[in-house]
């Protein structure tokens, strides 16, 4: 369809570019190698933070629209986290929808552009990991012990995951 | 199965209704439509004598309007295209452009624009405006820009071109935005990049400097007297004329 041909035109691009060029904590690739609009990463839990060690899967889906509008991305490995939502998908301001306040965030951060790349996406959501924003959590229930328990519950709660996440 | 058992499951319902209200709209309005005489502006404002006052003005100096579809880009698809238009005809003006563009990526990437995105859609548009001068027809050119993918990249690029000239006048820009922004990187990702994005005289000004493709507005609102017009840059002289209700663009034609 010619709608989304620049679409996958640059997201193939964007394949050919991080397969030759090696990533720091994470990789990427299709699910399946006829559909460009559907993604496999990995993110290295970042180190010094609880998450170091784990080995994160998620999917990234993008919309035909793309790059005008932003990929869902969504975790399949369990992981817990306040800008994570309990089925995986990850709220971080880059991954918003233009106009999008769902979350209501008063300072929006940066929003989708589309000059964002699978990378920047990336990069960000590892630094989420490392610097979650408990101001306006996706898991609330993870956002309370991240404020109120953060050696205790939290840790426990993210630690388990990260041993999940390596038993592939 | 249930949407919880199934995570992919929501996402896809949401994604599809978002395509169908976007198609909605499509259906509706076309990115860029086929002029129609500025006197059927007058059937919308039936209550509002006011505008009609300024309609009825418009149509002594204009006798067709195109209209560009309300989505936030109205102002960005109106330049780009009135730009191609006005290239295709204007051999001088053609040359200055192209000449303008061979420089901008190197200049968007100095300043800290990423390169592998940034490329890409100077890339395309580039080449579409190349196609179009050396071969286009009216026809193949409303189908660049009734071409969703397509006319949202020419969008893009026209969207870095006005970030890129904002940060680099930004001693001239910034005090207007000062107080309200930390400082032009700012604005110009929450204020000219994201694709919903209107623009307002600041975009307006940097993008036809950077361009040297000048344009007049004319603003048509509630207040009295005949429509207000605008030159900018200031002092030029321009050869195309948008049409300004509060929150739209659309094009003019005498």
């Amino acid at each position: 369809m010619e709608t989304s041909s620049a679409a996958a035109l640059l997201l193939k691009k964007q394949l050919i570019e991080l397969q030759k060029s090696s990533t720091e904590g994470f990789s990427a690739g299709l699910v399946d190698d006829s559909d460009l609009f559907k993604w496999d990463v990995m993110i290295i839990g970042p180190y010094e933070t609880f998450y170091e060690g784990g080995y994160f899967r998620a999917i990234l889906q993008f919309p035909k629209e793309y790059p005008n509008r932003p990929p869902v991305m969504k975790f399949t490995s369990e992981i817990w986290h306040p800008n994570v939502e309990k089925n995986g998908v990850v709220c971080i301001s880059i991954l918003h929808e233009p106009g999008d306040d769902q979350y209501g965030y008063e300072d929006a951060g940066m929003r989708w552009l589309p000059i964002h790349t699978i990378e920047t996406i990336l990069i960000s959501v590892i630094s989420m990991l490392a610097d979650p924003n408990d101001e306006s959590p996706a898991n609330v229930e993870a956002a309370k012990q991240f404020r109120d328990d953060y050696n205790g519950e939290f840790k426990k709660r993210v630690r388990a995951c990260v041993r999940k996440s390596q038993e592939f | 199965m249930t949407a919880e058992a199934d995570p992919m499951s929501h996402d896809d319902n949401v994604i599809a209704q978002m395509d169908q209200i976007s198609k909605d709209i499509a259906n509706k309005s076309p990115l860029v439509s086929e002029p129609e005489p500025v006197e059927n502006l007058k059937s919308e404002y039936t209550q509002n004598h006011g505008f009609l006052a300024k309609i009825e003005h418009l149509t002594k100096s204009y006798s067709k309007i195109r209209r560009v579809r309300g989505d936030g880009n109205c102002f960005y698809r109106a330049y780009a295209y009135t730009l191609f238009d006005a290239c295709k005809r204007d051999a001088a003006l053609r040359d200055r452009v192209f000449k303008k563009l061979d420089t901008t990526l190197a200049w968007l990437v100095q300043l800290g624009m990423p390169s592998f995105t940034t490329e890409d859609f100077h890339d395309t548009f580039v080449e579409t405006l190349k196609n179009h001068c050396d071969s286009g027809t009216y026809d193949s050119l409303m189908e660049t820009f009734n071409n969703d993918g397509m006319s949202n990249y020419l969008v893009v690029y026209v969207r870095l071109l006005t970030s890129g000239q904002l940060q680099q006048d930004s001693d001239e820009y910034l005090p207007f935005v000062e107080g309200l922004y930390k400082d032009m990187k700012e604005f110009c990702d929450k204020e000219v990049m994201p694709v919903d994005r209107e623009a307002d005289h600041l975009q307006i000004k940097a993008l036809t400097e950077c361009l040297s493709f000048p344009l007049k507005l004319v603003y048509v609102d509630r207040s009295e007297g005949g429509p207000t017009e605008l030159v900018i840059p200031d002092g030029s002289s321009p050869d195309v004329s948008l049409l300004y209700r509060p929150g739209h663009y659309d094009i003019l034609y005498d």
